[in-house]
């Protein structure tokens, strides 16, 4: 939708214009002692001149001819989607503290949960399946996993 | 003969268990990421990127070597039965592979284009054999200037060959570099982008961000709108095509493999644009171009050769100038750097075991692809039946454990969801994203060439025009981007002028 495309092209001229000024900052040097800040300062202007004619052929163009998200978009699936993404973050925020086995047995009973699979059972047997199947397999190939509350409880 | 002992070499060293080992892991994910849709190569390659860091520097670039081949087999199997590309470079299989299957003829079709995949495959072994050496040699003779050039030449292909918006490519390509400039200045060590964070300084990595965009996107798209998958019910049977499908092939494969792995060997080509020029040039030569897209055993062989010849043809400006030509090779650049080894001129003489390593897995790797995918087809077509909603949270999974292995950092795995949210926004809105992560990686390459340049010059830009070599290629970048400027400033006038006269 035009829209879309609009919002977007106002972020790309928003982010360049913050890249310049912040590369200006770090200092641009001369062409015969480039500064730290030269070679950033050069692309964040031609990202913001490329913003700027992305911006004003999505002004101009007729909305029929406009590429993008379609109205077909359920709120359904975007609650979906939602919920993935809170479940990835979640995933970042505790997997350090409570240990891989934990919070990869959770994220994925709620993954499996929210991709359709409503029996308790399958969801506890699938998930504790991968849990095991990959621990064993990444350990194997050298990837170290945090222990989380299983050192706490000894077990690891 | 060198190239007949360093053959031999990488024989010897592929049929040491280890190696042969990780060839065949190698292929048989690459074969199933290619069966398998929501997930590709360069996200497969990403994923499994950091559990090689405890290989051998040659396993490991024969393992993510076999992934990338081996999904240019796999991807043909979903086309054909299910009418969707298990990856990009099938696309055009889809036309006439699954009118073949719906026929009655999935059997020579998965067959014909197993076999182009091996004969296109195995010549562009040879060919790359061939030719790396003289271009290695050459390239010893390359100063800063002339990387430089050569990396502009790269995005610029890029741009021009951007299926969309050109505008849209630019500004991804321009992003990219941005994004390589995060981190430490490469001359004078202070931080750029870094915003205080310890994680930031030492810039921001390639796995994550592969994966994100490439792996976490793309299931979230199949979440939003998920695709049915039908898989075509038929007995599948004489996968050996007859005398009569063989003389009708013979031509398409031959020009197939040549198409590839030229098509290959060009900064920003790849195997998805080959098999398109690989179908257009069948059509067009074919006595019966109205069979196109009704069944048409060429339409299956060209395309289908012609992506696995160009797989091994992009190895070539890798491996001889250390320049990835597009976003899979930067992977198995990122994979080489960090075991401490630069590709480029010098890796065939000072890494032997590498290059020919590669080279002799490539070929066993083909004859494990052909076994894989003719005798084990019905293994593949159970495959094909796992539902997604088993394979989201798999795939998730894998893209999480993959972004923690990295550096053992959450912090990873933040920048790896933000890149897959970004991703998922940016497909939606029609951006590229092979150009972004291109030109992440190309970007300190790029800067620190051109850096080095102002400096033997002193300060002077001229240097770029006055090496002959430097000259002549920013010459073509430059034409390039002025034929895509004015063939975009004339659709716009034909638009305008066509939309004043709907006014009238």
């Amino acid at each position: 939708m035009k829209k879309y495309q609009i919002y977007a092209a106002v972020f790309w001229v928003v982010l360049g214009l913050f890249v310049s000024v912040y590369s200006y900052w770090l200092g641009l040097g001369k062409v015969r002692s480039p500064g730290p800040g030269l070679f950033p300062f050069c692309l964040g202007v031609l990202f913001l001149l490329l913003a700027v004619a992305i911006l004003v052929k999505a002004i101009h163009q007729p909305a029929r001819e406009q590429e993008g998200p379609k109205d077909e978009d359920t709120p359904v699936n975007l609650r979906k989607l939602g919920f993935v993404v809170t479940a990835l973050f979640a995933y970042a925020l505790f997997l350090e503290w409570w240990g891989y086995q934990l919070t990869t047995f959770l994220t994925l009973a709620l993954l499996f949960w929210n991709a359709g699979y409503k029996r308790w059972i399958q969801v506890v047997g699938y998930s504790v399946a991968i849990v095991v199947i990959t621990y064993f397999l990444f350990t194997y190939l050298g990837v170290r996993f945090p222990p989380g509350v299983f050192r706490l409880l000894g077990l690891d | 003969m060198d190239l007949i002992s360093g053959l031999l070499g990488g024989f010897h060293g592929v049929f040491q268990s280890a190696n042969f080992f990780y060839c065949f892991v190698g292929v048989f994910i690459g074969t199933l990421v290619g069966v398998l849709p929501g997930i590709g190569p360069i996200g497969a390659m990403s994923i499994l990127l950091p559990s090689t860091f405890g290989l051998p520097p040659a396993s490991s670039v024969i393992m993510l070597a076999g992934i990338y081949y081996g999904a240019m087999y796999g991807g043909s199997t979903t086309s054909i039965l299910v009418n969707i590309p298990g990856e990009a470079a099938s696309v055009i299989t889809c036309l006439d592979g699954y009118q073949m299957a719906r026929k009655g003829r999935a059997g020579p079709a998965l067959g014909i284009s197993a076999f182009g995949s091996f004969i296109g495959g195995t010549f562009s072994i040879i060919a790359l054999m061939f030719l790396v050496f003289p271009l290695a040699e050459t390239a010893l003779k390359f100063g800063p200037p002339e990387l430089f050039a050569i990396i502009c030449l790269s995005m610029t292909v890029l741009t021009y060959l951007a299926s969309r918006s050109v505008l849209k490519a630019m500004l991804m390509v321009v992003a990219g570099l941005l994004l390589g400039t995060v981190g430490l200045d490469p001359v004078s060590g202070s931080p750029r982008f870094a915003f205080g964070s310890a994680s930031l300084l030492d810039g921001i990595g390639l796995v994550p961000v592969a994966m994100g965009l490439f792996g976490v996107s793309e299931v979230l798209l199949n979440i939003e709108q998920p695709q049915e998958r039908d898989i075509f019910k038929t007995k599948i049977k004489d996968l050996f095509p007859s005398l009569q499908d063989w003389r009708r092939c013979l031509g398409p494969i031959g020009r197939g493999s040549l198409i590839g792995f030229l098509i290959g060997i060009l900064p920003g080509g790849g195997a998805v644009m080959s098999t398109f020029l690989s179908y257009t040039t069948e059509k067009r030569l074919s006595r019966h171009p109205e069979e196109f897209g009704k069944g048409a055993i060429e339409g299956v062989a060209g395309p289908e050769t012609a992506n696995n010849a160009a797989a091994g043809g992009c190895f070539v400006p890798l491996l001889a100038l250390g320049i990835p030509p597009n976003p899979v090779m930067g992977l198995l650049l990122g994979a080489l750097i960090i075991h401490g080894i630069t590709p480029g001129p010098l890796l065939l003489t000072q890494h032997p075991e590498i290059f020919w390593g590669v080279i002799a897995s490539m070929y066993v790797g083909n004859v494990m692809l052909l076994l894989l995918n003719l005798p084990l087809i019905g293994i593949w077509v159970k495959v094909l039946k796992v539902p997604y909603r088993m394979l989201m949270p798999l795939i998730l999974l894998c893209c999480l454990i993959g972004a923690y292995a990295t550096s053992n950092n959450a912090v990873d795995v933040v920048i790896m969801i933000i890149f897959g949210i970004a991703g998922y926004v940016l497909r939606k809105l029609q951006y590229e994203l092979a150009p972004l992560i291109l030109a992440m990686i190309l970007g300190p390459l790029a800067e620190t060439n051109f850096r080095a340049s102002l400096i033997l010059s002193d300060g002077s830009l001229l240097i770029f025009l006055q090496k002959p070599i430097s000259a002549v290629i920013l010459c073509i970048s430059a034409l390039l981007l002025l034929s895509t400027g004015l063939s975009a400033y004339r659709k716009t006038k034909t638009r305008m002028i066509e939309e004043a006269g709907a006014d009238d």
